[in-house]
């Protein structure tokens, strides 16, 4: 059974990777979900849990050399991605070259360094 | 109706004084901010039974470090409170000294910063919201996403973004405040330690201790006080705004723009009308972002600007000229309050060889974790 490093931030559907986000009455689309309220408009019974799509634009990707902490060893690549659902997220990338205004879609993976049994994580690759 | 600070009384600059900004040593912060408040004193000429109120901006340090430290001034029975918002910690203070004194609450106020590095709990990683990345993402690692977004947008360089730094550690190489005070080339900023994307260690501000003292008064207290006629400089506007809806890679420029418009019209003044800017500079990619937020240069077009030394000392406004965060240094508390500090040294023509010419308006800006924007325009009348 695979285990997810995150299991309130993301899923996998039949056929794909989900981003467990919400959405307010008032419009706005936001990730994570979280119960406290919109944090557009303030309403809380306005708020529903909303799967997104793990796909979206490239808009800043780097590379990190110094890393405090023992989370992740650097270097190791992380950005900021659009969603095609709305939101601006920060992730991790699958490396730190992917060109800024790029497509990219979120895929599930166990780091190649971990046991098998390990939890996957969310990586954001470039589309093929 | 609200009002702004201008619809109150007049709030002057009478006494500032620093401890230098430097790397953590065994100097109790009680002798850091001893030292910062009786340089301010003597600064003003100004006797510690005067002040009536003390705002205290410390981030590090714990709980109630302020008592401790101005018991050793005599015992006055004065206020006291201590303020953190992160980065602007001593931002805040200042702010709220002015306001007490504005208000009329108090003739004379103390603003005083004061810290030493050590451990920092952020409470935003404990929300009970987990987050993708959130926890690989330092500050630097945020700053350096910024630069990655501003890079690909601009037709900007690593040279462009080193020339940033090369400006603020000459500038750092005449302050005797600064905790860098070494001048760097371009070459010597891009090839010290990768830290994060483009940003390297000499374009990241380093924080260590330090302590920085603004007093604060009325008109009144001036004239009662027999303060010199050198030492007032008047605060024209005080803003602080927090940030909206975040959807953007950089929330902190656009707060800045937001916030420091409104303190220029708060004043009364163009961007262009500013010989002096302190700004938040902890990494080199924002002070190209926030003169341009600011409008002193076109979007994307700092770089021009910053190529043509129009924000070196001498040119049309001198950004940073203390050597900003950058050089200058950044001990979290103290940080906004020296700001001020360089600000009124500049509109009184005291900054020696760091001098803007003709200073006659200045502006500090910060930014702090939350994300919190702070503005304050000062000017010599």
């Amino acid at each position: 059974m695979q285990t997810f490093a995150h299991p309130t931030l993301f899923g996998r559907t039949e056929d794909r990777v989900v981003l467990k986000g919400m959405r307010c009455g008032c419009g706005r689309v936001a990730f994570p979900y979280q119960p406290y309220g919109c944090e557009d408009c303030g309403g809380v019974d306005t708020v529903e849990p909303a799967d997104l799509r793990a796909a979206g634009i490239v808009a800043a990707a780097i590379e990190v050399h110094i890393h405090f902490g023992d989370n992740a060893k650097a270097p190791f690549a992380v950005g900021s991605i659009k969603l095609d659902d709305g939101p601006m997220i920060r992730a991790r990338l699958s490396r730190s070259d992917l060109r800024v205004g790029g497509r990219v879609t979120g895929r599930l993976t166990v780091p190649a360094d971990a046991g098998d049994d390990a939890p996957a994580d969310l990586y954001f690759d470039q589309d093929k | 109706m609200s009002k702004n600070l201008n619809a109150l009384r007049p709030v002057y600059v009478v006494g500032v004084g620093l401890h230098r900004y430097q790397p953590l040593s065994d100097t109790p912060y009680v002798d850091l901010g001893l030292t910062a408040v009786r340089a301010a004193l003597a600064d003003g000429g100004i006797p510690w039974e005067a002040n009536e109120a003390t705002f205290f901006g410390t981030g590090l340090l714990g709980m109630a470090a302020g008592r401790a430290m101005l018991r050793h001034l005599g015992a006055t029975g004065s206020s006291v409170v201590h303020l953190e918002n992160a980065s602007a910690s001593g931002s805040a203070a200042f702010r709220a000294a002015c306001v007490e004194v504005a208000s009329g609450l108090a003739d004379v106020a103390l603003a005083v910063g004061v810290d030493k590095p050590g451990p920092v709990t952020h409470a935003f990683r404990h929300t009970g919201i987990d987050s993708l990345a959130e926890d690989l993402i330092s500050l630097p690692s945020h700053f350096a996403l910024v630069t990655s977004e501003y890079m690909s947008r601009h037709d900007v360089s690593v040279e462009d973004l080193a020339r940033v730094a090369e400006k603020n550690h000459g500038n750092g190489a005449k302050n005797p405040f600064a905790h860098r005070q070494k001048a760097r080339s371009i070459d010597d900023i891009l090839s010290s330690k990768p830290v994060s994307g483009a940003l390297t260690a000499l374009q990241c501000c380093p924080v260590g201790e330090g302590a920085a003292a603004v007093f604060v008064m009325s008109a009144d207290a001036v004239k009662r006080l027999g303060v010199a006629p050198d030492r007032p400089v008047r605060i024209a506007s005080s803003v602080t705004r927090s940030e909206v809806v975040n959807d953007q890679v950089s929330e902190d420029a656009r707060l800045t723009g937001t916030t420091v418009r409104q303190a220029l019209a708060d004043a009364q003044i163009s961007a262009l009308d500013l010989d002096v800017i302190e700004l938040h500079d902890a990494f080199s990619i924002e002070e190209l972002l926030y003169v341009e937020e600011m409008g002193m240069a076109p979007l994307g077009q700092a770089r021009d600007a910053m190529r043509d030394g129009a924000f070196h000392i001498g040119g049309s406004c001198a950004v940073s000229p203390s050597g900003g965060l950058i050089a200058m240094g950044h001990p979290i508390g103290p940080t906004g309050i020296g700001q001020v500090v360089e600000i009124a040294t500049q509109l009184r023509h005291k900054a020696g060889p760091r001098q803007q010419p003709d200073a006659r308006f200045g502006l500090a800006h910060m930014c702090g974790l939350g994300t919190v924007c702070y503005a304050h325009v000062l000017t010599r009348e």
